[in-house]
């Protein structure tokens, strides 16, 4: 059984290449170009982890961290805030609107999974 | 004169004091023979009382004696001596406290029964051996009946009565039934029982009717007791019954007395005291009042001395003064002028009297100068005025004169005093003087039509810089706005500049990782290039988007908890291998496995990268040496190394951003020349220190500092 991963995205080829990214590391991914989307996604197949873009064109990424959090996703559900803001506080943020982690832009594939996953064990240790 | 004897013995504190003694001593003492009547009386009511109640007490143990003993005679009479004696005498016994024993005396005087033995071991005893112990018992075979002898010493001990019965049997004396009651305990018992409601003590008497002497039944003489003897009523003789008083009462009225007299003393001593002291008040009074009177005097004395004096002073001084100097009565009259006044007069001194003065002035000042003087005189002010006098040989004198009122302390106007002073050479100067100001005034008033067509043209040079300074204003305004826009600017190109950043290198790294297929050496090779040309073209990126954050003040920093020593790790960790690369050696020397921070993890991992790659980069050979070390609270950090160094004069320059040393067109090195500027900022800003030594060829040591917690 594949994990599920959710990745909320609206830049195409960083949707591209995190999927394809992900997909050669064993993960099933379904993707979500919009905050909408995103969130009737998550609500629809529960995925384990689902990956947030902060800086979405509809909706701002921490909103719908808070509203996934109070909308009846399973609560060990991972929720990563993927940012390129690095303007500080960003960390702060993310945590304070019920994200379990938070990976910076630019990706780097190299070290991209083991992050994520790493974030994902310790929510389920919790 | 009786009024002033009378004052005379009130005033005298030795009479006042023992008067005073002798009326309180004989008013206390009264009161106090009162009270002792008073008791007195109580306690006869009480003894009184006290004697109906022994006597009833009396009179029911003689009779009960006297009824006891006969009723053993009449059964020893009927029935002979009963073989159980001990039975009835232990129920006679049983019918008074006070009865000690019953006894049974044969004819011929022998104690035959008695009950109870012990304590009256006395059977076989003949009474009348003893005058004591038959004592009345002659008497009652006598009268032939019953009678009570006492008191008698008992030879149990205590004194008593016996009330005896003579038995009869046959016309025969057969013996007596006797009853013995030790009144001794009765009357000690009375004695030991008195309390606070029985305050006496108490005697009891009965004549011998063989001797006809009074005799006691308590051994303890009371004779020294002031006592009250109550002839009692008792069957057989004459008794009397003893009431001594215990003190108790009679000390009260004592007491009164011995309080009355200290009082006494105490306020007819007060009254000695106070009267005294309005005696002695009076005197420090007069005393203080004559000290006083003389000082007076001696001040009196000083002050028509000083009078004197200052009067000499002033008839002198105004003699001799270079003013003039006149006085007036109240009425405005001259009284006196002195030398200098008639040397500008040319007058003698009487002719100056009264209104004579007047004539000493200059006919054309004269109606002026006798109105203000007129007009001083009646509103009791001041005097001023200047005006000429004519002196006799035709001399005119300008004098400035001034007069100010006397008056008494009731403000009553006394007159005036006044001086005048010549003032001829003053006047003079005066008049040359208007002259030059008219010529001035011509002059000045030519240059104010000059300078005011000056002052136009000045406003109207101040109205075009006003304007100006408007423009000036405005660019301004637009200067700072063109600022922000480029802070937008700037921050919105992050995010557009290194998303396409983010897809190159990602996917560079992903073909890389040959998920899409294997790769041959050469498209390894190249696309290992790209990535790194990426890489390199995201930091620069980074570096001038820090910079124009610090520039515009909009650069946070977050503060969270992290393992300083871990991030370091991590950074020599990514950076080995341009270090392997040029053979350069990365040492550490860390005391902590871990140091655990609060601070913003991501910039100090900057500084740190910054630090260490430009050691890299400025290194040629030798070894990077890193030490960290724990200050107080401050975790400093070295970076050594020994590459090209920094000369002097361009220590100075090196946190300044844009500037790479050694710089110009001829750069050995890549880089923006801002990570420097960045590490001071960040640094400073996260609260911490950064500073640089260095010598040129030899290498360069940078240390910062940062606190474990704000």
């Amino acid at each position: 059984m594949k994990t599920n991963i959710l990745i909320i995205e609206d830049n195409e080829h960083n949707m591209y290449m995190l999927s394809y990214l992900l997909e050669k590391n064993g993960y099933h991914v379904l993707k979500a170009y919009s905050g909408v989307e995103g969130f009737q996604m998550a609500h629809d197949h529960k995925p384990e982890i689902i990956l947030i873009d902060i800086q979405l064109p509809d909706m701002d990424g921490y909103e719908i961290c808070v509203k996934l959090r109070h909308n009846g996703i399973p609560k060990n559900t991972t929720i990563i805030t993927v940012t390129s803001y690095a303007m500080g506080g960003d960390r702060e943020k993310s945590l304070e609107a019920g994200a379990d982690g938070y990976i910076e832009k630019p990706i780097n594939p190299d070290t991209f999974i083991s992050k994520m996953v790493s974030i994902h064990r310790n929510k389920n240790k919790k | 004169m009786k009024h002033s004897l009378s004052h005379l013995l009130f005033k005298n504190p030795l009479i006042v004091g023992f008067s005073t003694f002798i009326i309180l001593l004989f008013t206390s003492q009264y009161i106090a023979y009162q009270k002792f009547l008073i008791n007195e009386n109580e306690q006869k009511k009480e003894i009184n009382n006290q004697v109906n109640i022994i006597k009833e007490k009396l009179q029911a143990i003689v009779m009960y004696s006297y009824s006891s003993t006969r009723t053993l005679g009449y059964i020893i009479e009927r029935n002979g001596i009963p073989d159980d004696f001990d039975t009835i005498a232990r129920e006679l016994l049983k019918g008074h406290s006070y009865f000690d024993a019953v006894q049974l005396v044969d004819g011929e005087g022998f104690i035959t029964h008695v009950y109870p033995l012990k304590g009256n071991e006395v059977i076989g005893y003949n009474i009348f051996t003893s005058t004591t112990a038959s004592s009345g018992a002659l008497e009652t075979i006598e009268r032939k009946d019953f009678f009570i002898a006492g008191p008698v010493r008992l030879k149990q001990g205590g004194v008593g009565i016996i009330s005896r019965y003579p038995i009869y049997i046959n016309g025969k004396f057969e013996g007596f039934s006797a009853v013995i009651t030790k009144l001794s305990t009765f009357l000690n018992d009375l004695n030991i029982n008195t309390s606070e409601e029985n305050d006496f003590l108490y005697q009891l008497s009965r004549v011998n009717f063989e001797t006809g002497e009074e005799e006691f039944f308590l051994e303890n003489d009371m004779s020294s007791y002031k006592s009250y003897a109550v002839p009692i009523e008792l069957t057989f003789g004459e008794w009397k019954l003893y009431v001594i008083p215990l003190q108790k009462n009679i000390n009260t009225a004592i007491w009164f007395a011995i309080i009355g007299f200290l009082m006494a003393i105490m306020l007819s001593w007060s009254a000695w005291y106070f009267t005294g002291q309005s005696e002695r008040i009076n005197n420090l009074i007069n005393t203080k009042l004559e000290e006083q009177e003389y000082e007076l005097n001696t001040i009196h004395e000083t002050t028509r001395k000083q009078i004197e004096k200052s009067e000499l002073l002033y008839r002198t001084l105004t003699s001799y003064a270079p003013v003039a100097i006149f006085n007036t009565n109240e009425e405005g009259e001259c009284t006196y002028v002195n030398e200098e006044w008639m040397k500008y007069s040319g007058m003698e001194f009487n002719e100056a009297l009264r209104y004579g003065w007047t004539n000493a002035i200059y006919p054309d000042d004269k109606d002026r100068v006798m109105d203000e003087w007129q007009e001083a005189v009646s509103n009791n002010s001041e005097f001023q005025s200047e005006f000429r006098f004519l002196n006799k040989n035709g001399k005119i004198t300008w004098l400035s004169a001034k007069a100010t009122k006397l008056v008494d302390s009731n403000n009553n106007l006394l007159g005036h005093i006044g001086i005048a002073i010549d003032v001829s050479e003053r006047v003079k100067n005066e008049k040359e003087l208007l002259h030059f100001k008219r010529d001035l005034e011509k002059l000045v008033s030519l240059r104010t039509d000059e300078l005011s067509e000056s002052k136009e043209a000045l406003l109207n040079l101040l109205e075009d810089m006003n304007l100006q300074s408007i423009e000036l204003e405005k660019e301004k305004v637009k200067a700072q706005s063109a600022d922000l826009m480029k802070s937008a600017f700037l921050a919105t190109m992050s995010h557009e500049l290194r998303t396409p950043m983010n897809s190159i290198i990602g996917f560079t790294s992903l073909l890389l990782k040959e998920y899409a297929g294997p790769l041959n050496q050469e498209q390894a090779k190249q696309l290992a290039m790209v990535k790194n040309s990426g890489q390199h073209l995201l930091g620069l990126i980074n570096d001038i988007l820090d910079i124009s954050k610090i520039e515009a003040g909009e650069l946070t920093v977050s503060f969270q908890e992290f393992d300083f020593v871990e991030s370091l790790t991590d950074i020599i960790d990514f950076l080995s291998p341009q270090a392997i690369s040029k053979k350069l050696v990365i040492k550490t020397d860390l005391h902590n496995e871990k140091v655990i921070l609060k601070s913003d993890k991501r910039r100090v991992e900057q500084v740190l990268l910054n630090l260490i790659s430009n050691a890299i980069k400025f290194s040629e050979k030798g070894t990077i040496f890193i030490k960290v070390n724990l200050v107080d609270s401050m975790l400093c950090t070295q970076v050594i190394d020994e590459g090209i160094g920094i000369s002097k004069e361009n220590l100075v320059k090196l946190f300044v951003p844009f500037i790479q040393l050694n710089g110009g067109l001829a750069r050995s090195h890549e880089g923006t020349g801002l990570g420097l500027a960045i590490s001071k900022n960040l640094i400073e800003k996260l609260g911490g220190t950064i500073k640089v030594e260095s010598e040129l060829g030899k290498g360069s040591t940078f240390t910062f500092c940062l606190p474990l917690e704000l």
